[in-house]
């Protein structure tokens, strides 16, 4: 006997969620990319791009995680 | 350069969740784990939490950085300005302002700036113009060329000098030129930095090429 805890079915909507989670991270990771950056090196460039695409980029990000989050949280609530 | 990053507290905790930020994130990446409950908690501190910490502490330093005569300076262009700010034998209004404890690394925003309750904003949209200006115009110029050319866009106000120098002072009234000019100074019809009072802040910038 074994206590093997199942593995969770993979469906497309959870293919899809993954997929939308590293897009996430991916973004998060060029988002601080620019951050630390203009933290770096505090010229004009580095500063305005971590200030404007760094910002989207990041919010981006956190955004799609809401929505996957959020979503997965009502089907879960449904059932 | 690592030392001066970690003297600033806010630097520190902007590089310090960063790098956790990107520890949990490439964790993620690399290991692909199933989107349990917990997986979705280390992603809110590793997507969420942490990097909107980065970018609060990274805004804030931005902002602080964006004072600093290093930053004013990381354009060609301004690097005569910058230069003579620094020198400690150059007798400028710039330099001798620079010199001043209260100004510091920070001269050229404080004589620079605009104040009021909208002058932080006021300036960095003038920022913004100077960036976009620089890129699209004085990138590739040379210094020569930028000297005959840049100017400052709207006369210096005296009510930047009156910020520190109170035209209610009673050592500023007591010289004879500034008590027989005060309506004239506070009107701005005569400018504190005009040739014959104070003159040029950058007098080398006015010597025609």
């Amino acid at each position: 006997m074994t206590d093997e805890v199942p593995e969770p079915a993979v469906t497309p909507m959870s293919r899809r969620a993954t997929l939308g989670m590293r897009i996430a991270a991916v973004l998060t990771l060029i988002g601080l990319g620019l951050m630390v950056w203009s933290i770096l090196v505090p010229t004009p460039m580095p500063v305005m791009l971590a200030m404007t695409a760094g910002q989207a980029v990041g919010t981006s990000a956190f955004g799609i995680y809401i929505f996957i989050v959020v979503r997965q949280l009502r089907r879960e609530l449904r059932k | 350069m690592v030392t001066w990053i970690f003297t600033n507290p806010l630097l520190a905790a902007a590089l310090g969740c960063a790098g956790m930020s990107a520890v949990l994130v490439v964790w993620y990446l690399v290991r692909r784990p199933p989107l349990t409950h917990a997986t979705k908690l280390v992603l809110l501190a590793g997507i969420g939490g942490l990097p909107l910490i980065t970018a609060a502490t990274g805004n804030v330093a931005g902002f602080e950085a964006t004072k600093t005569r290093l930053f004013c300076g990381s354009c060609h262009v301004m690097t005569p300005y910058s230069n003579d700010s620094e020198d400690p034998h150059s007798t400028t209004l710039a330099a001798r302002h620079a010199r001043n404890a209260l100004f510091g690394e920070e001269n050229c925003y404080a004589c620079h700036a605009n104040y009021g309750m909208y002058g932080t904003i006021i300036t960095k949209l003038g920022g913004l113009r100077h960036v976009y200006e620089y890129t699209l115009h004085y990138h590739n110029m040379s210094l020569k060329e930028a000297r005959a050319k840049i100017h400052i866009r709207e006369p210096f106000q005296n009510s930047t000098c009156m910020h520190c120098h109170s035209t209610d002072n009673p050592l500023w009234n007591a010289v004879k030129d500034h008590a027989s000019l005060l309506p004239r100074l506070r009107d701005g019809s005569v400018s504190c930095a005009s040739a014959g009072c104070h003159g040029p802040a950058h007098p080398f910038s006015k010597v025609p090429l």
